[in-house]
């Protein structure tokens, strides 16, 4: 039988095997660590805005990371709760000793997937396919297909301040050797660093001079469950003027200053000598205290990421308003690692060089656990499709954040951390959390991910969609003086959600479905056309083009295309540097293909 | 490429002039046009750019001597090869060397095809191939001048600036979506409404420029106005210098509408219309000259007001301005050398109920007739300082678009919407610039805008 190693057991390789245990396929993941499955590298929490979505989704693939996370949650907040329901994002403060704990036993019972510990150090291919890989103590192992998801572990090198040590993360070793498979078959790697703030005591912190930040109760959370139990807190902390004046004053002794590392940092979750030197009008940063775990005595401080050197954070700690006495377990520090641009893959995330290579996760360049997942699960399948000689699995942007996610990848490549926004998706009316279900459902079951069960229950939700908006059609409400419709209240009331239900959440869901389906109509409509557009250009094959035999097209065009390798013509419009011009010389040229065709067929 | 892609057209304006210029352009032109030459240089295909003379010949027969000159793909105009031959300015030879080259396997270029051609090459942007058709299409000076200035880039550069806004406000307005927790949202929402109002105004001022436009480059409508027998025909006739219309002393001569062209100096032309009297209706003809005046009057930028020194301001001329609602008016006391006494009274009038001085003329001594051609002139000419201008019917409706899109997101917030409609509608505003700029069409689109182009360029 036919097997797929899983090269990584962190949250892109959980997601990949166990989507692929569910195809019937035997897995293997080799990692580094058996007993830390899906470890959380950084911050204790999961979710948020544009990620909390990416949760949904995965949850409607039937996906391992939302199941988890529920488990091991302690506390949830629906950010945007003010906005509309398009742009709420569910994040949840999670345990992390809990998490790794629970993904760890949920993967190890499954039959079909075996797992070892070791570090796999090439790849060994043949005739431009896989075969298997080597691994440092078992050696070579056969396999027909494998998903690369090492994280942040390639050639992993840790800073703080003039300290400089191997690691992958802080108390885990580098990983190596795979960079010489990549440079062999002509990969190109990059080098991109992030960072992590320092892990303080919760008892040497004055609690009352901060901000306390309660969780949401009565919210649904990512399995559609209501919260009611007890959550813990958080709290917000801010810098202040001397904080940001030690910073300054010690800043030649950042590595990033210093030109050390080389690697290029996310510029929308930078470390904080970033933001103080960025932002220098800036009086004060926002810092939130996150706890570690439920009997975790460390708490993790969101927003002081930082490389500079020991001493410098504890000055700057101290120097915090509540934090006088901190007493840190840690210290923050910076990562650097290899990473492939995902320009060099296809959109199934399968290498373009060698065929059953795949590739998800932060070694694409992007960064966080939900948008390693959501690769996982894409790299899974359409590893499980290679082996079975299936087709491949791929969503359009207009479907899924998770489309949205690798089609930027693959098609525009990465040159900064990638983290996905909601602004990324050009239908983003379209792509509520609470639509994810409806949106994705009858892909996942093609693909084996779910059972009949969801896929009736989704059935169902459809139709009750349709009677409780009959119900509201013909309900009268009456505002001040006027007598309205209940479709009419929800149309021009600005909070239209105050009257969802909130005991039962089947109606819970089906209210705020409709309170979309009625306050986006009209864009929606307009998207649509937009979609059908895209469709049409969609519609256009060119993977098979010889660039070289289009007239009309740049050199430099030619090169973009030629990188890239764009499946139809609606991507390729996406390319950066693609010109409209270029786009209407493919579509002649493919239609003279296509009347050439005709004419030889005639004649 | 097959032999028909091969277009050919004359691409200097039609008549009589020194030189002519014919242009071929498409893969293997080279091989149609020297199949119709004698005497180019041995060196095969010739030297791209190098400028070369040589007979024409059709058959054996010499029909013209020409400089002519190669052009190798992607070094030309349309980005193709493509051949230029200077010719002399005959439309005997020019179409001669056309239909030579149409038995060699060209086709008449359709209108705009070479522009077109050089935009789907990627030789110029749409707007510069829209200011090129404009400048072939300007009757005037002026109307080439604007053209000219949008072809070096001055419309780019203010919607540059435009699109830095819009993406600005795009910016505040995102960042609220996705960083709740660290933007200051009222504060935010401040700015964007401030630069929002900004926006709207500058765009209401550019999608007005284009009405200036199409009067300075296209001519103005000037239509003359006023009661029957105020003396409109008589004035007609002197402002263009010619007979042109019947005058009569009988009230209601005219009764369908003559418009002729008329040049203002080099810079400016205006089309000069006559109309029936307006005023009380008498009989069925009459009738329907007041229907057909009210189109025209519709249709004019500039209305020339007669009120007659006799009559002076009554009922009638009430009638009149209520329907000229908010256009273009000078004032005219007409047919001044009938009531000199009068003069004074009438003039007074027509300022204290319109605010403005009106002119005072006379069709028979020309009293004023100067100074009225003089102020026609002078609204022209402020026209022409706006400084940048739409050249396009297109671009007009797209700016009108983010004007009507970005009047929506203001209302939106007023009214307190879900941010991400107002984000949303701003993406709309943007899709709307991105069309401007020429990004983001489909062919169809594309053939749609080229429909309109001229040949030849
Ligand atoms: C210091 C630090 C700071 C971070 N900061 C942020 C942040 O601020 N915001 C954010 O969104 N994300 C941050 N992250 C990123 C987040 O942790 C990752 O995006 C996420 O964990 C990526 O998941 P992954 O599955 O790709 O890789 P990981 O979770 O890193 O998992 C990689 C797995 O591969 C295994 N492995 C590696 N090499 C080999 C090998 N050769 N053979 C076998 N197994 C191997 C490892 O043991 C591990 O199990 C940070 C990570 C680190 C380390
Ligand atoms: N004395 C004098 N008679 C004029 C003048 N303009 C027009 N008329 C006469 O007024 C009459 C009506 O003129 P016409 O131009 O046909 O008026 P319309 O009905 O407004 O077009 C004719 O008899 C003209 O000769 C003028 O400036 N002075
Ligand atoms: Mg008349």
């Amino acid at each position: 039988m036919d097997k797929v190693v899983v090269v990584g057991g962190g949250h892109a390789g959980c997601e990949s095997a166990y989507a692929l245990s569910k195809m019937g396929i035997d897995v293997l993941i080799i990692t580094l660590d058996k007993t830390s499955l899906g470890r959380v590298s950084c911050n204790p929490s999961m979710g948020g805005i544009a990620k909390g979505h990416l949760i949904y989704e995965i949850e409607a693939c039937g996906g391992v990371q939302p199941l988890i996370t529920d488990r091991a949650s302690m506390q949830y907040r629906m950010l945007n709760r003010k906005k509309g329901s398009a742009v709420w994002g569910l994040r949840a403060q999670i345990d992390r000793g809990l998490y790794e704990r629970y993904m760890t036993e949920f993967i190890s019972s499954i039959g079909n997937i075996e797992i070892i510990q070791d570090e796999v150090v090439d790849v060994i291919t043949e005739g431009g396919r896989v075969r298997g890989v080597v691994a440092s103590d078992e050696g070579e192992l056969n396999c027909s297909a494998v998903v690369i998801t090492t994280g942040t572990f390639l050639n992993g090198l840790l800073y703080r301040g003039e300290e400089v040590w191997e690691g992958g993360r802080i108390g885990d070793g580098a990983s190596k050797g795979l960079e010489r498979f990549f440079e062999r078959v002509g990969i190109e790697l990059g080098r991109l660093k992030t960072g992590t703030p320092s892990r303080l005591y919760w008892r040497s912190l004055d609690l009352d001079r901060l901000i306390r930040q309660d969780g949401e109760r009565g919210i649904l959370n990512f399995n559609y469950e209501f919260v009611r139990d007890e959550q813990l807190l958080c709290y917000i902390a801010k810098t202040n003027r001397q904080v940001h004046e030690v910073i300054i004053k010690n800043l030649d002794r950042s590595p990033l200053y210093q030109g050390h590392i080389k690697g290029i940092g996310p510029r929308y979750c930078p470390s904080i000598e970033d933001k103080v030197v960025r932002f220098s009008d800036k009086e004060s940063h926002i810092l939130f205290v996150e706890p570690e775990g439920w009997e975790n005595e460390l708490c993790y401080i969101n927003g002081l990421s930082s490389s500079l050197p020991a001493d410098v954070q504890d000055e700057m700690i101290h120097s915090i308003e509540g934090f006088e006495d901190a007493e840190v377990a840690w210290y923050g520090y910076a990562v650097e690692y290899d990473y492939v641009n995902p320009i060099q893959l296809k959109p199934t995330l399968e290498l373009m060089a060698v065929d059953g290579v795949f590739l998800a996760g932060q070694i694409n360049g992007t960064s966080g656990y939900e948008e390693a997942a959501a690769q996982g699960l894409v790299a899974g399948v359409n590893a499980g499709n290679y082996v079975l000689g299936r087709k491949p699995f791929v969503l359009a942007r207009n479907e899924s954040y998770i489309g949205v996610l690798i089609d930027d990848l693959v098609t525009r490549g990465v040159d900064e951390p990638y983290r996905l926004f909601t602004s990324r998706a050009e239908y983003r009316l379209d792509l509520s959390q609470y639509s994810a279900r409806l949106r994705l459902t009858e892909r996942a079951f093609e693909q084996g991910l779910i059972n009949r069960n969801r896929l009736e229950w989704v059935e169902q939700l459809g139709r009750n969609l349709e009677k409780y908006r009959r119900e509201l059609e013909s309900r009268r409400m009456r505002v001040g003086e006027e007598d309205m419709t209940g479709i009419e209240y929800i149309r021009r009331n600005s909070n239209p959600y105050n009257m969802l239900p909130i005991d039962d959440a089947y109606r819970q869901i089906l209210s705020i479905i409709t309170v979309e389906d009625i306050r986006y109509e009209n864009y929606r409509k307009r998207m649509r056309r937009e979609i059908d557009e895209a469709r049409r250009l969609m519609m256009i094959r060119i993977d098979d083009i010889d660039y070289d035999e289009v007239d009309g097209l740049s050199t430099e065009s030619r090169q973009r295309l030629k990188r890239v390798r764009p499946a139809n013509l609606d991507q390729a419009s996406r390319i950066p540097g693609i010109r409209p011009s270029d786009i209407i010389s493919l579509m002649i040229y493919r239609r003279k293909k296509r009347d050439d065709v005709k004419e030889s067929r005639a004649g | 490429m097959s032999e028909n892609n091969i277009i050919v057209a004359e691409a200097t304006p039609r008549g009589v002039g020194a030189i002519s210029i014919v242009r071929l352009s498409g893969d293997n032109c080279f091989t149609v046009a020297k199949s119709f030459m004698s005497g180019l240089p041995e060196d095969n295909p010739p030297e791209s750019g190098k400028v070369c003379l040589v007979n024409l010949v059709d058959g054996e027969k010499v029909i013209d001597k020409a400089t002519v000159v190669f052009y190798k793909s992607p070094y030309s105009y349309t980005g193709e090869d493509m051949v230029e031959i200077f010719c002399h300015g005959s439309p005997a030879i020019v179409s001669t060397i056309v239909s030579i080259a149409e038995s060699l396997g060209a086709r008449r270029a359709r209108a705009g095809e070479f522009t077109k051609r050089a935009f789907i090459n990627g030789k110029v942007d749409i707007i510069t191939a829209e200011a090129i058709n404009s400048l072939t299409r300007s009757m005037t000076k002026v109307g080439s001048s604007i053209a000219m200035s949008v072809m070096k880039g001055n419309l780019k550069t203010v919607i540059g600036d435009i699109s830095k806004g819009m993406l600005l406000i795009q910016a505040l307005i995102e960042a609220i979506i996705e960083y709740e927790e660290d933007i200051p949202v009222e504060g935010t929402m401040k700015r964007v409404n401030t630069e929002l109002n900004e926006l709207i105004k500058q765009l209401q001022r550019i999608e007005a420029s284009y009405g200036a436009f199409k009067v300075l480059s296209g001519g103005a409508n000037v239509v003359i106005v006023g009661r029957k027998n105020a003396g409109k025909t008589t004035l007609f006739n002197r402002l263009l210098g010619y007979e042109r219309g019947i005058v009569s002393e009988h009230p209601g001569t005219t009764r369908d509408y003559i418009r002729e062209p008329l040049h203002l100096g080099d810079d400016y032309l205006i089309y000069l219309t006559d109309i029936a009297g307006l005023g009380e209706v008498s009989d069925d003809i009459d009738m329907m000259a007041t229907e057909s005046a009210r189109g025209v009057i519709s249709n004019a930028d500039i209305l020339v007001f007669l009120v007659d020194v006799q009559y002076g301001w009554g009922g009638i001329e009430d009638k009149i301005l209520g329907s000229l609602s908010d256009k273009e008016i000078v004032y005219v006391v007409s047919r001044a050398d009938l009531c000199e006494e009068g003069v004074v009274k009438v003039f007074k009038k027509v300022e204290s109920i319109t605010g403005c001085k009106p002119i005072v003329i006379s069709s028979i001594t020309m009293q004023g007739i100067d100074e009225l051609r003089e102020r026609v002139r002078a609204i022209m000419s402020s026209l022409s300082k706006i400084g940048t201008f739409l050249v396009s019917e297109r671009q007009r409706e797209l700016v009108w678009e983010m004007i009507i899109h970005l009047k929506r997101v203001v209302n939106l917030i007023e009214r307190g919407e879900g941010i991400e409609m107002v984000a949303e509608e701003m993406r709309c505003a943007i899709r709307c610039l991105e069309l401007f700029e020429g990004r983001g069409y489909t062919d169809e689109m594309i053939d749609k805008i080229f429909e309109e182009f001229c040949v030849g360029k």
